[in-house]
């Protein structure tokens, strides 16, 4: 059904130039400098505008995506069928001799296996710098005289054992058994890291010998987009060109961010497409007259136009956030269709106008209140989100009213305009369908009951399943147990301020907290400035007159046991000789790439410990006040991130519902009108929830968008309702009418993303469409319905 | 990635001198090292082959420790049994009571002077792994796996002597200068192992009154030792 409008009369158009040519020139000064922001825009397809400012998420996230901790990647072979370590060995030393130098740094090997020995021994020799004050407090009580005699006991007794012979070495450097603690604390260093490696023949093997590592230290960064996506080809590429019986699967957070950047661009496109299609399709069923084309428009360039805009002031703009916007534009069609019919429909375009300036104000203050509760966010991608849609909406509304009357002339034609039964009529119908609704709405409800904040943030991950396969069986074939570890990062301007504040940290640990180890580099390589200080404390400790009580005394406790005269020679050089500065430290040099990062100019050193709420609650009370300080954990994030949609939703949802229900309170005079209003807001909201926990998802950073855009949309759609009841519209009149074309060209949008591959798209396509679809079914039949039985209860009271 | 540096010593003593007790008989080998020739893969072969058969071995031993840290040569006696796949006790008698059992991943320790039983549970440690492969090796006469890491040379054709010289590019080589395996003559066990260390001790294990698959008595791994 269509209503020709060619027949009624040209309503009288404005035809002031003056007034004309000052409109030309703002649209134009207004299209130059979005194009400006155009120019300079740049697309960002991270989640990293998602994470809150100065939150903990947000400064875990950017750890991962700065430090050059995360710039390494991680070859992994293993062997098809049968096979030797040596096929894999051949295989890696074939891709090591052909490694792309612009894109690989180094590859990082282990110590080799001949000067390892060498240096664990110079460990001992250079204990006087690595025995901090404790050490040498045990060491005073070691030296007595009935202590050394039960010591002699025990070397005694473990030159028996099998392999005694072969401790020698150490035993001569060790007699107090106190510098063998720097051993055990190399050991711990190697445990903390919780993998299980082993080298073999210079290479890093699985112990099952059927699987290696080869580690790479990269040119690339998270950072830096495109080399993330050239390395991924070139990891992928190396992977190819493994042999018919290996297999090369490459590991590394750059894949991450590369494939999420590739999947999300490839979802907006698509998203893109499928939204231009419904467009067009929306726009040649209702219409197919081009000059209808300008209502349809009219968001779309406004949000264009505030896009260009915003790049200006900040050039990098969250693509989802681009998208959402672009989406919610299609709420603003409301505005033209309200002008187009005032304009084809009415007489007096003046009084037309005026009449139709009211629930455009109310619609548009309502939408704008949400959008502008999104500038309180602490969330750099929400407040785009609020600038982009706050500016757009109110060029939305100043084009619609100002610009569009002199552009639409009224020989358009717009199917179902005008048509259908009386509102009055529809609502009787609607009863039962309301019922129905109403029921179905309890449903929802219960089952919105149950949704809950979802700290995984790893479904927000759009990595491919290949991928996140490849690293759960990473993770089972080389853990060494199945509880994460953590990382505590002290960051400081130069490696030695790194260090030493290090060492700071341990000590604050070292006495408050006992519960749990944490690893450390401090706890076996201290700061040099520690090392010094050890020193100094030990050269003090051992005067002559002690050296020569001591070797007295333990020549005596030996003695029964037929210890040599020189027997624990090397220990007495070691007290004569100054640490050897110039010894080769393969074994430190290899731990340093594990436990010491850069990032933007900074020194990190990384400490580990096992990832629990309690280990991470524990020292972060330990370490309160230090600004140096940061947990990277993988629980303590997933936290963070719901601990932000939480206090996101209330925030924004108290100011938007605040703004909503005193504007609407005040532009309708009505808690009756109000609460109607807000009622298709609400269902799209119970909705929405109640969809998330059918699809086993729940609140997230992404779906709190959603929400507050159900809430904005929904009581939109809800003053379009009832400024056409109380105006005796047709069901397709010009509240109807509205509320539906901008339903189906916000749902076009929204649905579009329900074709997405990644899961925040997805989610934000599920979560949008669902809420629009209840608040839409809400202003179509339930609405109709109560006002309906409200209406007739009113007429069949006595006067 | 390091793993395998922490008590680096350590674990290659344990590897070298749990290895050390697995293998013995009551022939005293030559001090002298007699002109080494390298040792064809033929006779490694036909070592090997007649290792795999050895389920079990249970002997006592007499072991001489020459240690630059003592004035005097150390004597030990004591007993060993070994089942395959991965069972091992070694039990010192003299000159104080000592013994260590490893049963799969589990390794128990007792002496004397403390009269506990330590328990360690080493699984999935990369360090006992290499421990318990040299031993299966040793012991099962993988002299090829072993061929990796050392250079194996013929000694003498009767007894037949093997001596074993650590790869210079290993860390064994930093322990240890030669490990010389002396087998009965049918060549069905090993009668004595001589272990020289790069600092000059010298380590020299005799095996008495070797079983080789018997049946061991259960008594026999119980911790403390009977």
């Amino acid at each position: 059904m269509s209503l020709d409008q060619s027949v009624r009369p040209a309503p009288s158009l404005p035809a002031d130039p003056p007034r004309n040519r000052w409109k030309i020139v703002c649209i134009i000064a207004a299209v130059l400098i979005s194009a400006a922001g155009w120019v300079r825009i740049r697309f960002d397809n991270s989640l990293e505008p998602l994470l809150p400012q100065n939150s903990e998420a947000r400064e875990t996230i950017l750890f991962f995506r700065d430090s050059s901790f995360a710039s390494k990647a991680i070859l992994w072979f293993r062997l098809r069928g049968d096979g030797s370590p040596e096929d894999l060995y051949a295989a890696a030393d074939k891709i090591e001799k052909h490694l792309d130098p612009t894109l690989i740094k180094q590859v990082l090997k282990p110590p080799t296996e001949s000067s390892a020995l060498d240096e664990v021994m110079g460990m001992l020799d250079d204990a006087g710098e690595l025995l901090n004050a404790d050490d040498l407090v045990d060491i005073k009580k070691a030296i007595s005289p009935p202590a050394l005699a039960k010591r002699m006991r025990e070397l005694y007794l473990q030159l028996v054992e099998p392999q005694g012979s072969f401790m020698t070495g150490i035993m001569q450097r060790d007699p107090l058994g106190v510098s063998t603690r720097i051993l055990g604390r190399l050991s711990a260093l190697q445990s903390a890291l919780g993998f299980k490696v082993e080298v073999k023949d210079g290479h890093l093997m699985n112990p099952d010998g059927r699987q290696m590592l080869v580690m790479l230290e990269t040119n690339t960064t998270a950072t830096n987009m495109a080399s993330s996506r050239e390395l991924a080809a070139y990891l992928n590429s190396l992977a190819a060109q493994a042999p018919p019986n290996v297999e090369i699967i490459p590991i590394s957070g750059l894949i991450h961010a590369e494939q999420n950047e590739e999947l999300m661009q490839r979802d907006i496109h698509l998203a893109a497409g499928v939204n231009l299609a419904a467009f067009i399709l929306l726009f040649f069923l209702v219409s197919r007259d081009l000059r209808i084309a300008i209502v349809f428009m009219l968001p779309l360039v406004t949000t264009a136009i505030t896009i260009g805009w915003c790049a200006l002031v900040h050039p990098s703009l969250s693509t989802m956030m681009i998208g959402l916007a672009v989406t919610m534009a299609g709420s603003a069609v409301d505005y033209g269709i309200y002008v187009y019919t005032a304009i084809t429909l009415g007489s007096n375009l003046k009084s037309d106008l005026r009449r139709i300036r009211r629930p455009i104000l109310i619609s548009h203050l309502t939408t704008l209140g949400v959008f502008i509760a999104f500038l309180f966010s602490r969330i750099p991608a929400f407040r785009q989100l609020g600038y982009m849609a706050s500016i757009s909406l109110v060029m939305s509304l100043l084009t619609a009213l100002f610009v569009l009357p002199g552009m639409i002339r009224p020989r358009g034609k717009l199917a179902v305009l005008g048509s259908g039964m009386p509102l009055q009529r529809w609502g009787h119908k609607m009863f039962v369908p309301a019922i129905v609704c109403c029921v179905a709405l309890v449903a929802l409800t219960f089952a919105a009951l149950r949704v809950r904040i979802d700290p995984d943030i790893t479904r927000l991950d759009g990595v491919t399943p290949v991928v996140r396969q490849n690293e759960a069986d990473f993770q089972t074939n080389w853990s060494r147990s199945d509880k994460p570890m953590a990382m505590l990062v002290v960051t400081a301007p130069t490696r030695d301020q790194a260090e030493e504040a290090n060492d700071e940290v341990n000590q604050t640990l070292a006495a408050k907290v006992t519960d749990f180890p944490v690893a450390s580099m401090s706890n076996l390589w201290p700061s040099a400035a520690t090392r010094a200080a050890n020193l100094a404390r030990w050269q003090a400790f051992w005067t002559p007159q002690r050296v020569s009580q001591f070797r007295q005394d333990l020549a005596d406790a030996g003695k029964p046991y037929g210890f040599s005269a020189d027997a624990f020679a090397p220990f007495f050089q070691s007290l004569t000789s100054p640490p050897k500065q110039d010894q080769p430290r393969q074994i430190i040099q290899s731990l340093e790439d594990q436990f010491v990062s850069r990032s933007n100019g900074d020194w990190q050193m990384l400490n580990y410990f096992e990832d629990s709420p309690d280990h991470v609650a524990q020292l972060r009370s330990a370490l309160a006040g230090r600004s140096d300080v940061q947990i990277v954990s993988r629980g303590a994030l997933g936290q963070a991130f719901a601990d932000s949609a939480k206090s996101e939703t209330k925030i924004l949802v108290g100011i938007s519902a605040a703004f909503i229900i005193l504007s609407l309170v005040l532009l309708t005079h009505s808690f009756r009108k109000s609460a109607i209003v807000m009622f298709p807001a609400i269902t799209g909201l119970i909705g929405m929830l109640a969809a998330l926990v059918i699809i086993s998802q729940g609140m997230s950073i992404v779906t709190v968008i959603a929400a507050i855009l159900v809430l904005a949309l929904g009581s939109d759609y809800g003053v379009f309702a009832i400024y056409a009841w109380e105006g005796r519209e047709p069901l397709f009149g010009q509240g109807m009418s509205s509320v539906l074309l901008s339903f189906l060209t916000t749902l076009a949008g929204t649905g579009a993303l329900l074709f997405a591959h990644h899961p925040a798209l997805f989610l934000a396509g599920v979560s949008l469409t669902s809420g629009l679809v209840a608040a839409y079914l809400t202003v179509l039949v339930v609405i109709p319905a109560f006002e309906y039985l409200r209406e007739r209860s009113l007429s069949r009271r006595p006067a | 990635m390091t793993r395998y540096l922490k008590t680096t010593a350590i674990v290659f003593a344990m590897a070298l001198g749990i290895l050390a007790t697995t293998f013995a008989q009551a022939t005293r080998p030559d001090d002298s090292t007699p002109q080494a020739t390298r040792a064809s893969m033929d006779i490694i072969e036909h070592v090997q082959k007649n290792l795999k058969t050895v389920g079990t071995v249970e002997a006592d031993f007499d072991e001489e420790k020459t240690l630059a840290m003592l004035n005097h040569t150390l004597s030990i006696r004591g007993h060993l049994a070994l089942q395959k796949p991965d069972w091992l006790i070694w039990i010192v008698k003299a000159p104080v009571r000592y013994a260590v059992r490893i049963e799969g991943d589990e390794v128990r320790q007792w002496d004397e002077d403390t009269n506990n039983v330590q328990v360690i549970h080493l699984g999935g440690d990369p360090t006992f792994k290499a421990i318990s492969e040299q031993i299966q090796a040793w012991f099962l006469g993988n002299y090829k796996a072993l061929g990796d890491s050392y250079d194996v040379m013929l000694l003498k054709n009767d007894p037949l002597t093997l001596q074993f010289l650590p790869r210079s590019d290993t860390m064994v080589s930093k322990i240890l200068k030669s490990v010389d395996l002396t087998f009965n003559h049918d060549v069905t066990y090993i009668d004595s192992m001589v272990i020289r260390e790069t600092g000059g001790d010298t380590t020299t294990i005799q095996f008495l009154n070797s079983k080789v698959n018997q049946p061991i008595a259960a008594d026999t791994w119980e911790m403390p030792p009977k």
